[in-house]
């Protein structure tokens, strides 16, 4: 079992480099539906993958594509959803949470296709980025782009979800956190990937620390090997990601949340 | 976070995976764990500084808040 969950865990971490998404989307399934695990000790095996993930992209180049300011303002509301979500969780049944983690991974896939052409990056040199905006490097084109933030209440929205579905089903956000910002906020996709990651790793530990004070941790073994796994799968996925369109990485996105909510949605 | 600290974190974890039976496998595990942890809440803190260096007072406010509502998480779930 420990030795899935690494492969898991690297796939994850595969997927976390490229996407900027915590991997919690794929091993929540994974450990719950393919390994039988209860949905609790899923949830917080991934929670502790989504941590790998954040740690690996502070440690790597794509640290320099993280908006800290942004990241730092939608974190005031991710947390604020993750304490919100550990003080009602206890309420609600896990079949009206994965129906509703279901029906909103269905609706930003269908909002990624429907956006795959456009490209929220301006190249001119004296372009204004605003406060939260940001620019960077763009290994797509090979020249230094700018963007500015639009919509902010929308990304505050987006965030306190994210953190409220943190709580509830074991996942970082970045899955929803990353399509909005680059659909609705104007964020190109790899500095929102990037400052999801940041993100992700922060919404966590609230939720990680919930996890472990009701018990679901046990004896760290699981949670151990999906971390293992992120750390090694992340380094793969670093390799992959700049010989990979921005285009084919928003495609594998929508399909791998389309696989997501076929899953919660009718598949249970 | 260097690429140290993360070889750090990996070496703790396989030694705790490899040598299952030993009495140290669990605390290595947890350690590996609890590093994982204070990672992303350094990394706010470190945001915290630089903006305190800025001396830019409305995004030290807004760090200042991430922090304090960990710090107000933490202590819920640890205490």
């Amino acid at each position: 079992m420990e030795l899935t969950t690494l492969v898991a865990g690297a796939v994850a971490g595969c997927l976390g480099a490229m996407l900027g998404v915590g991997g919690g989307v794929l091993l929540v399934p994974l450990l719950h539906v393919g390994m039988g695990l209860q949905f609790s000790e899923a949830r917080a095996v991934s929670l502790v993958g989504v941590l790998a993930t954040s740690c690996s992209v502070s440690a790597s180049a794509s640290r320099r594509l993280i908006n800290p300011r942004l990241a730092t303002v939608l974190l005031v509301f991710s947390v604020s959803g993750v304490i919100f979500g550990e003080s009602v969780r206890g309420y609600l049944s896990d079949a009206t949470l994965e129906r509703v983690f279901g029906a909103t991974a269905a609706l930003i896939a269908i909002v990624m296709l429907g956006r795959l052409d456009r490209r929220n990056v301006v190249t001119e040199p004296g372009f204004s980025t605003g406060v939260l905006g940001g620019r960077f490097r763009d290994d797509d084109t090979g020249s230094e782009v700018a963007y500015r933030l639009r919509r902010l209440p929308v990304a505050a929205g987006v965030s306190v979800s994210a953190g409220i579905l943190a709580s509830f089903v074991g996942v970082g956000g970045g899955m929803f956190v990353v399509p909005a910002l680059n659909s609705w906020c104007g964020v190109p996709l790899r500095a929102a990937a990037a400052t999801s990651a940041f993100m992700i790793g922060v919404t966590a530990v609230p939720a990680v620390l919930g996890q472990w004070s009701d018990g679901h941790l046990g004896s760290f073994r699981l949670a151990a090997a999906a971390a293992l796994g992120v750390l090694g799968g992340f380094r793969a996925g670093q390799w992959l990601s700049p010989r990979a369109r921005v285009q084919w990485l928003k495609l594998l996105m929508a399909m791998l949340l389309l696989g997501v909510a076929v899953e919660y949605l009718l598949l249970r | 976070m260097s690429r140290l600290s993360l070889a750090a974190i990996a070496a703790l974890l396989v030694a705790g995976l490899a040598a299952p039976n030993a009495d140290w496998s669990v605390q290595a595990l947890a350690a590996a764990c609890a590093v994982l942890v204070a990672v992303p809440v350094v990394n706010v803190l470190a945001v915290f500084a630089e903006e305190v260096r800025a001396r830019d007072w409305p995004f030290v406010a807004v760090a200042g808040a991430v922090l304090v509502l960990l710090a107000y998480s933490m202590s819920s779930k640890l205490w």
